[in-house]
């Protein structure tokens, strides 16, 4: 029996996400420097995203230019609704041809903003473009104009106690008006309808709980009440504000929202008096620094407890280098929940939802070339006429394994991962932080074998696949090199099934200091 | 063969480190570039324990100039092309010779040197090459002294088993056959005919043709010419007997104690002395030596050793990795290694099989 006396083995659990704040030292061996196109999976680990299709094979009719974008994808009445040039239109999935809904509502200065009602029995969703009065459809694809007095080129809309509450109007933009309760075109204020002003420009409204949170430039209001008679307008902070209503989303019993320093929470800020804890997204601040604020949106995508956060910089800006960031909210071995990040790349949405068809959740955004994408779905981004392959990065900290004086002869790295298809994922091991005096070795290739059993999967051979197998692997690589700190890296370009990786153990002979 | 990135990958793989290619053996950094080092160092160290390795062996020829009494030892191409800078020069290997005067008599590679006289020679790569002859003639003028004996050896070979003859000819003008007129046939088909004939020049240019004016294929193995004179034994003095017996003959501006040399020593600058001074050109001096070994450089370099030494190599390479690496423990079992190969090396290659002899010299004629 061969004497492995001498291997030390490092054992990680992969956890964390990107952490871009702190010094190797401090970081844990699961956490990640680099994590693009990985999002933390709420199973444990990382796993690589899911790509986009085409939702309908049709591009959005277009209005006066072929370079029009698509300024809204809304899920609503089991189909999507998708606005371009002013115009709106829907369909389903498939091949069938859009249906042309709204027309004339001038060319879009920004993406539509809208909310989904019920206030007699029948879904509604209210449509503000900001360039025209809003628009209300209903389930039988009827359109109302809103247009009562007291109404204008809203931009925000949201509904609250059975209110409709409009914002954004350009000649007034600290102004937010609210329909009589569960009136659709009506803001007398003898029917309950009425005006509030704060002393700040709104960028967005969002209703969590019991309040209508109004989110100014530098400012943050909270609405209380039911009605117009006891409306109450209370501030949460006159020290931070939100840098776009379309970064806000109701997530993990929460609202997160966008603000000059970074992710943060109403629940936090609002807890802690608006202190710099309220900030969720300090481990990725490099990141958030690079934020623009061409066209900044974000959906929620329930089933993972995700929140994604797209930010192309400009029209021009090259399809693949547009970037967004993942946000999930995940339980921490250490006990509690925790936010874990990680980075987007090759997606460049226009606008975005995710609501649920059919009892399926449906994750649409609109893109800068006039189609509308499903997203979490298929293996591979695609675009108008090709599709990319989605390049996947992970790379660890430089692990110094409790000495860095000393160096690792590394032996072996067994990896864990958890795959629903064949692997053809790369690995690289980078000693002394990649330091060009060192030999680095070439990339070791993963591959799972032909045993786990996935229904459809071709490497799921019969007689040899064993039955319920879960498709999770130990995977042992002989690897070459030595350095006092070692760092693995993960590329994982193929067109194969996500693959999530668990964990991982480095085998090392420790040397001597020199 | 193990070439310099053999053995360096060899060290690396030991390591668990990673490897070199071709393409980046130059670019080595850290640690390879180390072990690289490494494996010269411990090429060093093996050529610089052993004296008299088989494989860094050479022998070379010095020609000699009337009244020049010191030459110059080997270095790169000097005396001869292919000769390297010596490190051991045998001394008891030397040996005077008459000096080749053809050029190009062995038809190595090809049959420069040769003009043609008729015909289309041309070179054949049978046997170590040779010139094949079919209607056709070629000759070669040498330098030659008048009334001075010269000895000719001709190989004949007939692969075409055609039974016709070449004639040797001996002139003094191109195609001449005004010295000698010889005609050579293969009888033993497959063993090739031979010729030795001596003659006297006439003049200070003799021309030797060859001549098949059949139209069979006929091959001629070498052509050798030189003067008729003995080869005899160059015993070895020191510099000291040297100056103390034949410096003060040696050193005399007098053409008339210049002689066929008798001995050579070293000088105290480290060159071949000559004793007496040579009395003309036409001596060679040849004698056997130990070349320096070359450093590897390039990735496709390959030592001197033999590929079934390159673990002594590695051992010793490893040796001073692990001593850069802190690792005494293994640095001693792989310095172990390498002293027990380098052991079975010298008992392999450089320790001779001896017998007794005798070399001294009874005076006496006689019962004491």
């Amino acid at each position: 029996m061969p004497n492995t006396s001498q291997i030390n083995p490092f054992v990680t659990s992969l956890g964390g996400g990107l952490i871009l704040n702190r010094d190797v030292f401090s970081m844990q061996p699961g956490e990640a420097l680099e994590l693009k196109n990985f999002e933390p999976d709420i199973t444990g680990g990382y796993k690589k995203i899911l790509g986009t299709t085409k939702y309908n094979d049709n591009i959005v009719p277009q209005v006066a230019s072929s370079a029009e974008r698509v300024v809204m994808s809304a899920v609503f009445n089991g189909v999507v609704l998708g606005a371009r040039g002013g115009s709106v239109h829907y369909a389903s999935s498939g091949a069938g041809s859009w249906t042309s809904l709204i027309t004339g509502l001038g060319t879009p200065t920004q993406n539509y903003e809208f909310r989904k009602f019920n206030f007699s029995g029948t879904d509604n969703i209210v449509i503000c473009s900001g360039t025209s009065t809003p628009r209300i459809v209903d389930t039988s694809y009827s359109v109302t104009n809103v247009n009562a007095t007291g109404s204008a080129n809203f931009k925000y809309v949201e509904v609250f106690k059975n209110h409709i509450f409009f914002s954004g109007d350009s000649s007034n933009p600290q102004s937010v008006k609210f329909m009589a309760p569960f009136e659709t075109n009506d803001f007398a204020t003898a029917s309950g309808g009425g005006e509030i002003r704060v002393d700040s420009t709104v960028t967005g409204l969002k209703v969590f709980r019991d309040s209508l949170f109004i989110f100014c430039n530098d400012e943050i209001f909270k609405l209380v009440g039911s009605s117009s008679a006891d409306f109450a307008l209370q501030p949460v902070t006159r020290k931070i504000g939100c840098i776009d209503g379309r970064s806000i989303q109701e997530f993990g019993g929460d609202v997160i929202f966008l603000a000059p320093d970074g992710l943060r929470t109403i629940a936090g800020t609002d807890r802690i008096g608006d202190v710099e804890l309220g900030t969720i997204s300090k481990q990725i601040q490099g990141i958030i620094e690079d934020i623009t604020t061409h066209n900044i949106n974000s959906l929620v995508i329930r089933e993972k407890s995700q929140y994604r956060l797209f930010y192309p910089t400009g029209d021009n800006q090259g399809e693949g280098a547009a970037k967004g960031i993942i946000c999930v909210i995940k339980g921490q071995p250490q006990g509690g929940a925790g936010f874990e990040y990680s980075e987007l790349i090759g997606l460049k949405v226009s606008c975005c939802d995710s609501d649920f068809i059919s009892s399926t959740e449906t994750v649409v955004s609109g893109g800068y070339d006039g189609f509308i994408y499903q997203q979490e779905s298929g293996n591979v981004f695609t675009r108008a006429a090709t599709t990319a392959t989605i390049s996947a990065f992970y790379r660890t900290p430089d692990i110094t394994m409790g000495d860095p004086g000393i160096r690792k002869s590394m032996q072996r790295v067994i990896w864990n991962y958890e795959n629903e298809g064949n692997v053809d994922t790369n690995f690289k091991l980078r000693y002394d932080f990649d330091s060009p005096s060192v030999p680095q070795p070439a990339a070791y290739t993963l591959s799972a074998g032909a045993g786990i059993a996935v229904y459809g999967l071709s490497i799921s051979t019969y007689g040899t696949a064993v039955y319920g197998s879960s498709g999770a692997n130990l995977v042992r690589q002989s690897v070459e090199g030595s350095g006092f700190t070692v760092a693995l890296r993960v590329e994982e370009q193929s067109t194969n099934p996500p693959v999530s990786f668990k964990g991982y153990q480095l085998e090392f002979i420790p040397g001597g200091r020199r | 063969m193990a070439t310099y990135l053999t053995l360096t990958n060899r060290v690396l793989n030991d390591l668990n480190e990673v490897q070199l290619t071709s393409s980046d053996f130059a670019s080595a950094r850290g640690i390879q570039t180390s072990v690289k080092n490494f494996v010269n160092r411990a090429l060093h160290d093996i050529y610089n324990s052993l004296e008299e390795i088989p494989s860094l062996h050479k022998e070379t020829y010095i020609v000699t100039k009337g009244g020049q009494r010191v030459y110059n030892l080997p270095s790169t191409d000097s005396p001869q092309t292919g000769d390297i800078a010596w490190r051991k020069i045998d001394w008891d290997t030397f040996r005077l010779t008459p000096n080749e005067l053809i050029t190009n008599p062995e038809f190595t590679s090809d049959i420069s040197n040769w003009t043609t006289v008729s015909g289309s020679p041309s070179y054949v790569s049978t046997g170590n090459g040779r010139l094949q002859l079919n209607a056709s003639e070629v000759t070669q003028s040498i330098s030659t002294v008048k009334n001075t004996q010269y000895n000719l050896t001709v190989r004949l070979l007939d692969p075409s088993a055609s039974g016709s003859s070449v004639t040797v000819k001996v002139g003094t003008t191109s195609g001449g056959t005004e010295i000698l007129s010889e005609s050579l046939t293969v009888i033993d088909t497959g063993n090739g005919k031979f010729l030795n004939k001596t003659f006297t020049a006439t003049a200070s240019t003799t021309y030797i043709g060859i001549n098949n004016a059949s139209s069979d294929n006929l091959d001629i193995d070498f052509v050798r010419v030189s003067e008729n004179t003995e080869v005899k034994y160059l015993s070895y003095l020191t510099y000291e007997d040297w100056f103390n017996r034949y410096s003060t003959i040696d050193l005399q501006n007098n053409s008339d104690q210049y002689a066929s040399p008798v001995h050579i020593y070293k000088t105290q600058s480290g060159q071949l002395g000559v004793s007496p001074v040579p009395n003309g050109d036409t001596y060679r001096i040849t004698f056997e030596y130990w070349k320096i070994h070359t450093e590897l450089s390039a990735y496709d370099d390959a030592p001197d050793l033999e590929d079934r030494y390159s673990d002594l190599v590695v051992a010793r390479a490893r040796y001073y990795t692990y001593n850069l690496r802190s690792d005494p423990e293994h640095a001693m079992i792989a310095n172990r290694e390498y002293e027990d190969g380098l052991k079975r090396l010298r008992s392999d290659l450089v320790n001779k099989e001896e017998y007794m002899t005798d070399k001294r010299i009874n005076l006496r004629y006689g019962n004491a």
